[in-house]
């Protein structure tokens, strides 16, 4: 039992507890000690993922009670995958906050490293009620780091956050009890062990229950009809967090990911595929409302939030086709479409300071200083997140469309998918036309405040980094789809292979 | 393999590019002219065949392959990217000439590119140089060209690319070869490509976004986009039949839209889908003669129809002015001009002795040899109408005709050189084509100056001289609006984008209404009953409860009674 598995839980915690206790030292220390917690995660991230980069699966019994008696931390590739995205990006925004957005608040460095130790409980969790306590645990601090910085716009729009994401947990919960009523376990392992024997006149309610929770996940990702709360929140908040939550809906990708496979999967008796007929319907939905979104928006961080449901729905329809090709893109584009939408909401706020009074909403504005350089950075992003080649978002969407054309419903697949690039490269070239070269030559207003750029070219370069490793990181995205299609794997690691 | 990343001929001028705006003074002028003339010369010191292979995911690439066919493309790519430069070295903005060769590196790119995935990146780096090309001219009227010209060429990319996707997932392969218009994928690459050749029905994106961009930036338009398709064309779909009758379309569309026109820049422009007309035509006849010509076409066109627009573009940058109706008589104090842009006009039309008349005669040759009598009827009624449009209207409406009083001087040094260049390039290869037929990708075994040949044309072109200067007040133009296909998508669609979103709006606020209503409703309710006094949270008085118990208990015994 190796005790790797439970670090990346505990460095976030015991860095936010830290931080608590000690938050009348010097804003430079709290800053240099959250940080040097961030960079000790990505080193534990990466030691895990060496870690189960073979084969193995790890699991982490708490208080050595097996499984399903206790509570369980499991370990596979994709928990691993998504603790070292998640990871990475934190870096990003940390850095950028620390520039002066966490003075103008109170615990900013505290929420973050109890954001951060939400997520890691969230994907390494092995079952569904510490999911639902991780997914608790995320959401308050997410609540605190929304608000983070005050002002009217930013507490309506999360007032509106807090209220929807209180009221999918109350669903969660119910959606728990129903599968513990049905199953008597709530272990992800033992669930998937059991549900393909589930009785005939118990399926309704299991059912039922699946759909439920998926409601609840959906929520969490953003789908179609369950995005509204993100845009204006997204919108609204600070960059960095903004930046942060890029994430935050690859959590409930996330969930729904491991459920359609674990859960819902091929074996899974009268429960296979339970998800399937919503989950592509409903992604290639999200991906066109999305889109619409990012035509239709009136400034540059609306439009960001927007190609965050937009890259959602792409996700969600390449997990949709099941397929291990499609899997594999997916997993792919996950850590481009987390790292290009991150680095998007942090350059909107560095142009929004540049323009002056006009910020980031979409009037001719007056010329900005280092036009040249963020005309450049901006142009980067703009393809990445396009997937205008040669850049990964290029090379996310070639491989999700190799993947579609294996499935029937490949038509429309094509077409939303092409089409909706399209429509994010058009909108992304009258943003960047409209910033950088309509601009009006006679006013001169200077900057309010030096917001930095390099965390944003981090991010960008991170991008180029996918781009260059693609091939490497497509086959351990491969691999994780490998492994997530034989369920068998994670039920026997977590059970130790008991009948 | 380093040595063939550093002498890759596209690499050398996008890189160039992208250092050009680093670049001050005497130093910017030497790297402009240096980076075409390095990435020639790199180009030339290529041995033919793949020296440059690339393992990608699944794929194998080769963004180097080299040929006969390529190495022409290449050639004539860089050396309009030379001349370009030269003649708008002077250019104020900052960004057209860097944003030029990183359109035309791209071209080259394509030109060279051995895979399917290289040429679709190079094709999306065309659209992205040509955009900002445009974006550079900075005036209102150029913005919202280059945004519809940015949204053709996207949507072609987005064709191209699930075409590829489709033909990498049948075949498992992704070199560019030859493919038959056989399957979906493949006719979705035909169509991508056709798209940037100006094809119908999307041929006005062309007239509409290239005579917005600057003087200079005009000239570099007309050469690469169209060009580029004719070279994937010429590659991957040769002898599709459909291309015959998609050219000759083409053809004729250019030159009665350009009769129509007034604007000197916007003739020349439908007069580029006109010339690219012929060599689809070519590529569609398919044998190796009507392909010889349209790769020969395609390279003189690209030197004459610069120089056109030099000399317009020259023009333009003395006058300001840009419609026929407003301007002749500049012969008087801008001969040179007049003069080049004359020797273009007779270019285009195929004089004989200049460049148009070796190439486009092979294309006509060919459609007799295969015995097309229709199409060979065509393409000579064409070539009339040729002379027409570009080769005597547009010098006599701009440079004789009325004496408009305008006296501007020939435009500064720079620009003089770049257009006596290309004239001496277009009058040295009429008179000695053996170069360029030499680098032709098939053996040539044609005499462009039999008795026959030279006075079939000159017949040709002084009847319809003759034809012209009859008709001419019919030709004489009038400030009109021309309609075509892109009024669907610049006046239609937005029309009725606006209606609908109107009511969607309206519709929206509406359900809004209702559902805000509702809420109020609910809350107001809730508050009624919950406030401190309310039905609910008031508290009652004893007896009152007794009484309701007594009824209950009451109707409790009236129910007994009944039962």
């Amino acid at each position: 039992m190796s005790h790797l598995v439970i670090a990346p839980l505990l460095l976030p915690l015991c860095a936010g507890i830290v931080l608590l206790m000690l938050r009348h030292l010097d804003i430079r220390l709290r800053r240099a000690l959250a940080l040097t917690a961030v960079l000790a995660q990505i080193g534990v991230a990466v030691a895990l993922t060496r870690a189960v980069a073979d084969d193995a699966i790890l699991t982490y019994a708490l208080g050595a009670w097996p499984a399903p008696y206790g509570i369980v931390l499991v370990a596979d590739r994709l928990a691993a995958w998504m603790l070292l995205i998640t990871t990475i990006l934190a870096l990003f925004p940390l850095w950028h906050a620390s520039h002066g957005l966490d003075t103008r608040g109170r615990h900013f460095h505290v929420l973050y490293q109890l954001q951060l130790f939400g997520l890691s409980g969230a994907f390494l969790t092995g079952d569904v009620f510490n999911l639902f306590v991780f997914f608790e645990v995320l959401l308050l601090a997410s609540y605190g780091l929304v608000l983070h910085g005050g002002g009217g716009e930013r507490t309506r729009a999360g007032l509106h956050y807090v209220v929807i994401n209180l009221a999918g947990s109350s669903l969660f919960l119910i959606a728990v009890g129903a599968l513990y009523g049905l199953y008597g376990t709530l272990n992800l392992a033992d669930l998937a062990r059991m549900m393909p024997a589930t009785p005939a006149e118990n399926l309704g309610p299991a059912r039922a229950a699946g759909l439920l929770l998926f409601a609840v996940f959906a929520l969490k990702a953003a789908l179609l009809p369950l995005y509204l709360w993100l845009p204006a929140a997204y919108a609204s908040t600070s960059a960095p967090v903004a930046a942060l939550f890029a994430i935050m809906t690859k959590v409930g990708a996330y969930a729904i990911l491991r459920a359609s496979t674990l859960l819902f999967g091929a074996e899974a008796g009268g429960l296979a595929g339970l998800l399937d007929a919503w989950l592509l319907p409903l992604a290639l939905a999200t991906l066109v409302i999305g889109l619409l979104g990012v035509l239709a928006a009136r400034h540059l961080r609306e439009q960001a939030a927007y190609m965050v449901v937009a890259s959602v729905g792409t996700l969600l329809a390449a997990f949709a086709l099941g397929s291990h090709a499609g899997l594999a893109a997916g997993l792919y584009y996950l850590p481009h479409s987390t790292f290009a939408a991150a680095a998007m909401f942090l350059l909107a706020e560095r142009i929004a300071a540049a323009r002056g009074a006009q910020a980031d909403r979409f009037e001719v504005g007056p010329r900005m200083t280092g036009e040249y350089w963020l005309g450049a950075l901006f142009f980067c992003a703009g393809i990445l997140i396009a997937g205008l080649p040669p850049l990964s978002g290029f090379i996310g969407k070639f491989l999700i469309l190799q993947a579609a054309l294996a499935h029937p419903a490949r038509a429309w697949i094509l077409a939303v998918v092409l089409v909706g690039g399209l429509l994010a490269l058009i909108a992304l070239a009258r943003v960047g036309s409209l910033f950088f070269l309509r601009v009006d030559r006679h006013r001169d207003d200077s900057p309010a405040l030096p917001v930095p750029v390099a965390p944003a070219v981090g991010l960008l370069l991170l991008g180029l980094g996918l781009t260059v490793a693609a091939g490497p990181v497509h086959d351990f995205a491969a691999q994780i789809a490998e492994q997530l299609l034989q369920p068998r794997l994670y039920i026997d690691a977590v059970l130790g292979g008991r009948p | 393999m380093t040595s063939a990343i550093l002498l890759h001929p596209a690499l050398i001028l996008i890189i160039g590019a992208l250092l050009l705006p680093l670049l001050r003074g005497a130093a910017r002028n030497v790297a402009v002219l240096a980076i075409p003339l390095l990435a020639l010369a790199a180009l030339w010191l290529l041995p033919e065949g793949r020296p440059w292979q690339v393992q990608w995911l699944d794929y194998s690439l080769a963004p180097l392959a080299v040929d006969k066919l390529s190495r022409l493309f290449a050639t004539i790519f860089a050396l309009m990217a030379f001349g370009g430069g030269l003649f708008a070295l002077r250019q104020e903005s900052r960004l057209e000439i860097p944003a030029a060769y990183l359109y035309a590196g791209s071209a080259i790119g394509v030109a060279l590119a051995g895979d399917l995935i290289t040429v679709f990146l190079f094709w999306e780096f065309m659209a992205v140089g040509s955009t900002l090309v445009l974006w550079s001219a900075g005036t209102p009227l150029a913005w919202a060209a280059s945004r519809r010209y940015v949204g053709v060429h996207l949507a072609g990319g987005v064709i191209l690319f699930a075409g590829i996707a489709g033909h990498i997932a049948q075949t498992g392969d992704v070199a560019f070869t030859a493919m038959q218009a056989d399957s979906i994928a493949h006719w979705l690459i035909l169509a991508g490509f056709l798209i940037n050749a100006g094809a119908p029905p999307f041929s006005a994106w062309l007239p509409d976004a290239y005579p917005e961009a600057s003087w200079s930036g005009t000239v570099f338009l007309s050469a690469f986009t169209t060009k580029t398709a004719v070279y994937v064309l010429l590659r991957g779909f040769p002898g599709a039949e459909i291309l015959i009758w998609i050219g000759i379309f083409m053809i004729f569309y250019g030159i009665v839209y350009a009769l129509l026109e007034n604007d000197m820049r916007r003739i020349l422009a439908y007069s580029i889908v006109n010339q690219v007309g012929f060599m689809v035509t070519g590529i569609g006849i398919g044998t190796e003669m009507a392909l010889n010509g349209a790769a020969a076409h395609a390279f003189t066109h690209i030197i004459y129809k610069a120089l056109l627009l030099m000399s317009a573009g020259a023009v333009l940058a003395a006058t300001g002015r840009r419609k026929c109706s407003e301007l002749g008589g500049l012969f008087h104090s801008m001969p040179l001009t007049t003069i080049c842009g004359t020797i273009g006009a007779l270019a285009i039309s195929s004089f004989p002795l200049t460049s148009g008349f070796i190439s486009k005669s092979m294309v006509t040759q060919a459609a007799i040899d295969g015995h097309l009598q229709m199409v060979w009827l065509f393409l000579a009624a064409a070539s009339a109408g040729v002379f027409l449009h570009a080769g005597i209207k547009f010098p006599w409406f701009v440079f004789f005709q009325k004496d408009s009083g305008l006296r501007p001087a020939d435009p500064p040094a720079s620009m003089r050189w770049g257009m006596i260049l290309f004239a001496f390039l277009c009058i040295g290869l009429g008179v000695w084509p053996d170069p360029l037929y030499a680098m032709l990708p098939y053996a040539v075994n044609y005499v462009p100056y039999t008795a026959a040949h030279v006075i079939t044309q000159l017949q040709l072109l002084l009847f319809s001289g003759l034809a012209f200067f009859v008709m001419l007040d019919y030709l004489k133009r009038t400030p009109t609006i021309t309609l075509d296909f892109d009024w669907l998508y610049r006046v239609a669609g937005p029309a009725l984008a606006r209606r609908l979103g109107g009511r969607l709006s309206q519709a929206r606020a509406g359900l809004d209404g209702l559902a805000r209503e509702g809420a109020n409703r609910m809350t107001a309710q809730i508050h009624q009953h919950r406030r401190p006094d309310g039905l609910l949270s008031r508290s009652w008085p004893t007896g009152g409860m007794a009484l309701w118990v007594m009824v209950l208990l009451l109707a409790n015994l009236v129910f007994y009674y009944l039962g």
